[in-house]
């Protein structure tokens, strides 16, 4: 059996990004649900971006892809350099951008519930034990997460809505 | 207009990285300079990268910026000094590298 080209694959991978990303426009836009769902989608979205550009370099194992989920930090750090002209018009330095979107991108990455869970094990998706108790992501209102309402959050937020748009 | 050498918007892109990240300590040229067809393939070290414990390249479209397709991957100085003691992974071998340093960007 033939596979997939890694230009298909990575067009499917963006093509879920997408996906995932309007997902999370639309439930974080619904405050009547816990934040989980829609920061989950977010997860999902930046992790996808990040691999659909990553599987442009021929040289990328796409089984390791699979379990991976850390990267979108690394990837965005690239992005802002490759673009820096461009955005730095639109913003701050690409400096400041840069570092800020960092530590916003490793807040998200940690959603996932194998990042960084010994440190961090609240995540989107699955309950985490809390010495005695279990801690439930639908009871969890993710403090941590709380910039994406103010200004630099939303200046993250374009940064992922420019590297979807910018990808073909 | 005629369209920019792979090799000037290469060195462009070199240099434009220098400027826009001061922690640039050196980046190492991966590609064959002579195939026009072959994406633009940089190993950048930086002191601000996001160690991840190997090379994670990323691949850029053709814009109008840089209009060639780019693959670029950054790596700590002391990820680099790993990778020298326990050798790079396929399609990052730094043997036929060119560098470019800080210093002469």
């Amino acid at each position: 059996m033939s596979a997939p080209s890694r230009e298909a694959l990575s067009s499917a991978f963006h093509t879920q990004a997408r996906s995932d990303w309007a997902v999370y426009l639309h439930l974080a836009a619904l405050p009547e649900h816990p934040r989980c769902h829609a920061l989950h989608y977010l997860q999902m979205a930046t992790e996808k971006l990040g691999k659909a550009y990553r599987l442009r370099d021929t040289s990328a194992a796409t089984e390791d892809l699979q379990s991976e989920h850390t990267g979108f930090a690394s990837f965005l750090r690239l992005y802002i350099n490759q673009r820096a002209s461009s955005l730095a018009a639109e913003r701050e330095t690409n400096e400041a951008l840069k570092r800020r979107a960092v530590a916003l991108a490793r807040e998200v990455e940690r959603l996932h519930p194998s990042v960084d869970k010994a440190r961090c094990p609240q995540n989107a998706e699955y309950p985490w034990p809390e010495s005695d108790k279990v801690g439930v992501p639908v009871h969890y209102d993710f403090p941590n997460l709380s910039f994406l309402h103010d200004p630099k959050g939303r200046a993250f937020l374009a940064l992922v809505q420019r590297a979807l748009d910018d990808f073909s | 207009m005629s369209k920019k050498s792979k090799n000037d918007v290469a060195e462009e892109l070199i240099a434009h990285h220098f400027r826009v990240e001061p922690g640039m300590v050196e980046i190492y040229r991966l590609d064959d300079p002579d195939d026009a067809q072959a994406p633009i393939r940089l190993l950048e070290v930086c002191l601000h990268a996001v160690p991840m414990g190997k090379i994670m390249g990323f691949g850029f479209a053709a814009s109008a910026e840089v209009p060639y397709t780019t693959i670029v991957a950054e790596i700590t100085p002391g990820e680099l000094d790993q990778l020298r003691a326990t050798g790079f992974p396929e399609g990052w071998d730094l043997r036929a590298a060119r560098v470019t340093r800080r210093s002469a960007a």
